[in-house]
């Protein structure tokens, strides 16, 4: 198949920095191409494709991205990354067999909560999705949602008791969401988590939790071992929803105002011509 | 048994095959109170299901997709006369509304937001699903007793080629050696099956699912009130009956007398 070149030209992620030991290489699917990754004796990570010609190459947020095409910008930007105080934790990709889409729009919705991630991130009778705020901000070319409040069990690992929760959404690539939320042990602040997603083909991908907590206490195990379970939970969803591709007509499926965010990602999409992962009329 | 025998074979003269009929997807048995499942059917339209029973004991039928984000609807659980979907809970009556949208609890929601659904029918222990029938299943009134359903990886046509050949247990825990079984009436939907000697007479009511090509499911009743040693073997039968038919192609009714068993 062509793959558009807003697909092609794009920064996906490719392997986690750390764990990269010099001179064993690392084999990755990014859309139907094989790339490998390689730590040389010198230090430097390189990606060649399999022509044996060099990709791009970003090292940022504790992964090596990198490109089957020529992306004409940066990577984005997460300055929260920069911030004293601030925890970073890889927690490792997560097979998931359904569209890179679906998974990023999983992760903007809130409404599941109650019935997906139950007793932790949402619990009945709290299943109310107040009005918030979506745009999308032409000026850098993202989705945002802001003003989203939530009940929550347990908000994070180290969160003690229910609390309501705040939480801001970000779409600065189509399959990347950064999340920010109240953080438990210092409620003017917010912890940040990003899903960097890496299509393996329209209908398989990994997944990349990353995080940039306040939390001096939890150690990192249990930590990244929250990240998974929580995001095993949505696994279980996302590997069935039919179609495995995300429906880009707004005849295929019916969104209610808590989906707010769901309608801006996928008009957003649409705009864009991102259609790699994305059913554009029902079948 | 004239009267099933006249009702039977009339049924295999007079029911359409195709979308038309009825098709078994499960013992009533097997789908308890609030219990919720995935059933395909192989049609001209191959349909993915899911079918359930609500507090009352009602069964329902609809496509296994939410009409919200397309979560297969059989993940799903059952509170009251309502199937929720699992994913962010919308609630669905037995008409295939939407009755609730948990993230506006205050909305009722539009008549226009529902499942789509389908014809389903508790019927003589069996739940059957149609897509345009009218008519109740066309079936006699067997009285049978549930004994299990079975997937086998063969064409429903071959199934009731090898049924014929088949032997079939009389007592339990293989006191006896099988014994011969004919297939004494049989329609578009299902077929009897019975093994008579001088000392014990057995039906077994055997209803056909196709799930997929090359995948059938058997949902096989017997007479009511069996000993259990007996269920037990005809449930090893049945299993036995599925061996032969995906790896022989063939019946194999060799009886190890000695192993109380049939040997391949």
């Amino acid at each position: 198949m062509t793959i558009s070149d807003v697909a092609r030209n794009d920064w996906y992620p490719v392997a986690i920095e750390n764990l990269l030991i010099e001179g064993q290489p690392e084999t990755v699917v990014l859309m139907g191409e094989t790339l490998t990754i390689l730590r040389a004796a010198d230090d430097q990570i390189k990606v060649t494709a399999a022509d044996g010609s060099e990709c791009p190459l970003t090292l940022r947020y504790g992964h090596v991205w990198s490109s089957i095409g020529r992306p004409e910008h940066a990577l984005f930007d997460i300055p929260e990354a920069a911030e004293e105080g601030r925890r970073m934790v890889d927690c490792g990709p997560v097979r998931v067999k359904a569209s890179p889409l679906r998974v990023v729009e999983n992760f903007l919705d809130i409404a599941h909560f109650p019935f997906v991630h139950t007793d932790i991130l949402g619990a009945e009778p709290h299943t109310e999705v107040e009005p918030y705020k979506v745009e999308i901000r032409d000026t850098v070319d993202e989705v945002w949602a802001t003003k989203v409040r939530f009940f929550q069990p347990q908000a994070a690992k180290s969160a003690e008791e229910g609390q309501m929760t705040d939480y801001m959404y970000r779409v600065p690539a189509p399959c990347v969401s950064i999340l920010y939320k109240t953080s438990p042990p210092r409620p003017g602040a917010w912890d940040v988590i990003g899903l960097f997603v890496r299509p393996i083909s329209e209908e398989l991908c990994d997944a990349y939790a990353w995080m940039a907590l306040y939390d001096e206490d939890s150690n990192q195990t249990d930590l990244v071992q929250f990240q998974q379970m929580i995001f095993l939970q949505d696994r279980s969803i996302l590997e069935n929803q039919i179609p495995r591709l995300l429906p880009l007509d707004p005849k295929m499926e019916i969104p209610t105002r808590a989906d707010t965010t769901s309608v801006a990602y996928r008009r957003w999409l649409k705009r864009k011509g991102m259609t790699y992962g994305a059913q554009l009329v029902a079948r | 048994m004239y009267g099933l025998l006249k009702l039977m074979n009339a049924g295999l003269t007079e029911n359409d095959q195709g979308s038309d009929g009825w098709v078994p997807v499960v013992l009533s048995a097997d789908l308890p109170v609030a219990g919720v499942m995935r059933a395909q059917i192989d049609a001209t339209q191959p349909l993915d299901l899911v079918v359930w029973r609500s507090r009352s004991g009602q069964v329902s039928a609809f496509d296994n997709r939410c009409p919200h984000r397309g979560m297969r609807l059989s993940f799903g659980f059952v509170r009251g006369e309502r199937l929720s979907c699992i994913y962010h809970g919308w609630q669905y009556g037995e008409d295939g509304a939407c009755r609730h949208i948990p993230a506006h609890p205050d909305m009722t929601p539009p008549a226009s937001i529902g499942a789509n659904t389908y014809l389903c029918r508790e019927y003589d222990g069996v739940i059957w699903i149609s897509q345009n029938a009218d008519n109740p299943p066309d079936l006699p009134t067997f009285g049978g007793q549930g004994l299990r359903s079975l997937s086998v990886n063969r064409d429903e046509a071959d199934l009731r080629k090898l049924l014929a050949e088949t032997c079939i247990p009389l007592s339990g825990a293989g006191e006896t050696a099988p014994a011969e079984a004919s297939i004494i009436a049989e329609n578009q939907t299902s077929l009897v099956l019975e093994s008579t000697t001088e000392a014990a007479s057995l039906q077994l009511m055997i209803h056909f699912q196709k799930v997929t090509p090359g995948k059938t499911m058997l949902h096989i009743q017997t007479n009511p009130d069996l000993p259990v040693d007996l269920r037990i073997s005809l449930s090893r039968w049945a299993e036995r009956f599925r061996w032969s038919a995906e790896n022989m192609g063939t019946m194999v009714n060799s009886w190890d007398a000695s192993a109380g068993e049939m040997r391949p």
